[in-house]
This record gives structure tokens, sequence and C-alpha cells, in this order.
């Protein structure tokens, strides 16, 4: 791995990834949670047509536009789709990449995309406004590079806490996930960001811990069938091979890819209304 | 004043701030807002939410106006949560005021704006900030966008600032922008609540919210809340006519899904 940028798919698909420290100051882990992860952003390259999933914090700026400029030219027309438009991991250097490369689309659940983007210097960049934006609401498809043939499906997440995408990508048969299945959390800084075997480490209570002191807190004694048949409809509608979350390790292989999904089914039918009364869960309540 | 007829002094020394954000749902054209809202005490003045991104130039000439006049300095913000449309703007407030501490949880800051990391501080529930005959003091975040959400209210006035709480659209078409919830008559507040809740808050389509209301009573009761200033929703000044409706929309997405 060069630069902290993995190859997910020959020259196709990019990991762009800034390992952190967890110290309790993330609020995508749980305040306890000790190790070390990839924030990740995801580039998908054609030669004539690319996008990028997320543009991770401020504080990784620097990295992150060089990890680009290792990757495209700035000539290459580049989309952007925050996976998560209110977060600051996902639309954190939307603006310096809109600066930097040839930007030519944002992809938003919001009309205007670049009124959501800009949270630095005295004035705003207007020049942001000039880059059209795709609404994404429901199902959207969308080709990677003009006439490549590449198709990616963006859609509203199953299961979410706030407005988030999944994509998935047909060439490389990746589903990005945003903030589900980002529980593969490393001991030391110099692991291995991606994980191809069982690792016994992960098991169903560790991953419902994990949910329940994250963004899922209300899950217990949730009404989850719903949520369940959803997440099964879109595993059943893809043939996935790789997990890609937004933060944490990646999962590659299909078998592993099935895991982890059952472990989700399995944990979301625990904690139904039906199996577990619902409670109130008060703020800093670990479980 | 801007198109949202804001600013607007709801209680005395607190001040009602932001812009309407436009919302197309089922062919019509709704309204909502990021609020911010000013608290001017004797000695120093705190601002609640830094409104949405695209706001911050109307939002810091609303502050700066009132500000001129009373002759206090803003010593302090206090943000409920990590969202954009909440804390986006801290970044423009700290260029301009970079003494100004920034209260709250303070989880995700210093990697979204790392140049001002010494400037935020973590509260948690209880503690207060003295503000010169008045304080604001961290309370129980019942209803949350994030697991790091945080509430506030002041004393003496006893003013609820629920974030994500009471979250609701109005009717531009109405003209009940800029107004008091107990003035919009017209407004539907059980079908607005119901809507927002199922279309930005998709836990409480999955969870009984009774559990969730009964608790908002009870911290309602426990700090002797008289008003609620909401970050989305119109101000609510008489919480027993406004607050059941509210919370009963509150509840239908659930009821939806189950039924």
């Amino acid at each position: 791995m060069e630069n902290n940028i993995l190859e997910l798919a020959d020259n196709k698909v990019f990991s762009l990834q800034n390992i952190v420290k967890l110290d309790g100051r993330l609020s995508a882990y749980p305040s306890d949670q000790e190790g070390y992860v990839p924030l990740n952003c995801y580039l998908l390259r054609e030669e004539n047509g690319a996008f990028l999933f997320d543009t991770g914090y401020l504080y990784h700026q620097k990295s992150i536009l060089n990890q680009l400029k290792s990757l495209l030219g700035n000539k290459v027309p580049l989309s952007i789709i925050p996976l998560r438009i209110n977060e600051f991991m996902s639309v954190g250097n939307v603006k310096a990449i809109s600066q930097s490369f040839n930007v030519v689309g944002y992809y938003s659940p919001h009309a205007e995309g670049a009124d959501w983007f800009d949270f630095t210097d005295k004035e705003r960049d207007l020049s942001l406004k000039e880059i059209p934006t795709t609404i994404v609401r429901g199902l959207v498809n969308c080709e990677v590079g003009k006439g490549t043939g590449r198709n990616i499906h963006i859609m509203s997440a199953p299961i979410r806490l706030i407005n988030t995408q999944w994509i998935y990508d047909e060439a490389s048969k990746i589903l990005f996930s945003s903030d589900m299945f980002n529980y593969g959390i490393a001991k030391k800084n110099d692991e291995d960001w991606s994980i191809d075997k069982v690792d016994d480490t992960i098991s169903t209570d560790f991953i419902k811990s994990f949910l329940l002191n994250t963004r899922y807190w209300w899950l217990e004694g949730a009404k989850t069938r719903v949520l369940r048949d959803n997440i099964k409809k879109y595993y059943e509608s893809y043939d996935i091979e790789t997990i890609a979350p937004g933060y944490g390790k990646i999962f590659k292989g299909k078998e592993l890819v099935k895991k982890q999904f059952e472990f989700l089914d399995r944990i979301l039918l625990e904690l139904d209304k039906s199996k577990v009364l619902a409670q109130y869960v008060p703020r800093n309540l670990m479980r | 004043m801007s198109n949202s007829k804001l600013p607007r002094e709801i209680l005395e020394n607190i001040f009602w701030l932001g812009e309407c954000l436009e919302q197309r749902y089922q062919g019509k054209i709704y309204h909502s807002y990021n609020s911010s809202y000013l608290i001017i005490g004797k000695k120093s003045a705190l601002l609640v939410e830094t409104g949405h991104p695209k706001d911050f130039n109307q939002l810091h000439e609303q502050i700066h106006g009132i500000l001129s006049k009373k002759n206090i300095p803003l010593k302090y913000i206090f943000i409920t949560h990590q969202e954009t449309p909440h804390s986006g703007g801290v970044g423009r407030f700290l260029n301009i005021y970079p003494d100004v501490q920034v209260h709250g949880d303070i989880n995700d800051y210093h990697m979204a704006f790392p140049k001002y990391s010494g400037n935020f501080i973590a509260m948690e529930v209880g503690d207060s900030i003295d503000l010169g005959g008045m304080e604001f003091i961290a309370a129980e975040p019942v209803v949350r966008d994030m697991r790091t959400s945080l509430w506030g209210y002041t004393n003496p006035q006893k003013l609820l600032f629920p974030g994500d709480g009471f979250a609701y659209s109005h009717y531009h078409w109405d003209g009940h922008c800029g107004m008091i919830a107990e003035e919009a008559d017209t407004l539907d507040l059980f079908d607005v609540s119901a809507v927002f809740a199922e279309l930005a808050l998709f836990w409480t389509n999955f969870v009984d919210m009774e559990i969730y209301t009964k608790k908002l009573n009870e911290l309602v009761d426990e700090l002797g809340i008289k008003y609620i200033a909401p970050t989305h929703g119109l101000p609510i000044l008489d919480i027993k006519k406004t607050m059941p409706k509210v919370s009963e929309g509150l509840q239908a997405p659930y009821h939806k899904i189950a039924s």
C-alpha cells in the first residue's frame, strides 16, 4: 500500500485511507473503544471520468488532496457523492477538492449541493454553486465515465441514523456501506486495513455492543422486521464481493460478506420488540 | 431583516435567529428553520447553534446587529450536536471571534476544525455557564440525532434548547415564517411533526416513541421548563397547548409502520 491508498479493484477502485487512533473523541465509535481505524474515501476511476465517495475531515485535507493527485490528473471529470451529507467526515473537503480538481457534479439529497459544503474562510466560494447537483432520492443509477457501461447504483441505506446513501459498483462488486459494517478495528497501526478471512474477535456480541454504543442505540426493542426485510432485499439484489465502509476495515470475499449480513440479521432479530422490551436509553449508557 | 422574518426577541434578551430552508414534499414547498438563538446575559452572550453553512452571512449580520446595540461580548457558543446544519458555521464564527469558547459534546470537532481544536470545551448534563444574571445548563438529550447530542436550558427563564427535538416544518404560503408556534394557527402541528420525524429522524419509524415522549414530559417537569426553542421547529411559548400535538406527531411514523 502506497501513500495509504488501497487498490480494491484493478485500476478501478481505490480506498484513500487516513488512519486514526481511537481515543474517545470520534462520535462514530464507542467512547471506550481503543485501537486504530482507517477513515475511507473511495475513488472509482475510468479513463474519462471518476467518482469520489466522501471527502474526509479537514484534518486530513493535505493527505487526501495528495492521495487524489497521485491517482487523478486535474483534467479527468470528477463527480463527488457525500454518503452522509450532514456529516463533516463526508463533506469536510468537498470545497478544497472542487478547487483543485475538475469537479463536474455533486450528488446530494438536496437540490443545491454547494450550499452544504463550505465551512472555511471568511467568505463562501460561490463558484461552487456553478457545479451542478444531481438529486439523489430513491434509487439512482449512473455511469462512471461517459459511454463505459460501468454503472453504479445509489440508494438510501436500508438501515441508518442520519441521511445516508449506500452505493453498489457493478464492475467491482463492491458495496460502499457508509456507516454500517464499521467494526473492523485494528489493535496496532500497522495492520492490514482489509479483512479477507474470518476474524474471531468479530462476534455477534461484539457487533451488537458496537451498534448499541454508536449510531444504533435505538435498536433495542425496536420493530426490526422491516429493517431486516429491506436489508435482505438489498443483499439479494446485488452480487456483493466486498464491503467497503466509510470508516473501519474493509471486508473482502463473498463468504465474509455473507457472514456480515448474517451477523446483522441475527442481531436485529435478537433486538426485535418481540424479544426485548424497549426502554429509554439515556445519553452515555454503555451496553 | 431577511426573508425568514428574523431576528426576533422571543423572551427578554433571548433572540431567535436564522434562515428558512425550503423543502419539497409531495408537491408542496415547506419551510423549516436551522435556527440559532442568542442569549444576552449581563456579562456575556452565548449563541446556541451556529446554523446551516449557507446561512452564515445572514446569521452573523443578525448577531452583529444585536450585540452592537446591547454592547455585550459574544463569549460562548453551545452546539447541540455535530451535524452540519447545527455546527456548520462554527469555523467561520471562530475566524471572526477567535477567543470564543465552544461548549457541548465535542466529539469530532478537532477533526472538522483542527485550527481551533483548543476552543472546544466538553460539557456534560448538569454543567453550567454563567452569563451574568442568567445561566445556561446542559440537559439530557431525550430525542437525539446522534449519540453525542446534548441539550441545554436557561435559568431563570426555563427555556429549553432541544436541537432536533420538536422538529417540524411550517407553511411559508400561510405566512408562518418568523411566527411562534402558537401564532401559526393554521399549522397542522401533528402532520408537520410526523412528516419531519418520518423523513429526518429515520429511527423514529421503528421505535415506540411513547417511551421518549414520556421521558420528554418528565424532563420538562423535572427542570420546570416553561418554553422551548427548537432548531428546526417554531419556538413554543405555550407548552401545555403545543407539546401534546408535537409529541403525537413524533409517535406517528411508528404507528404508520405498525399498521
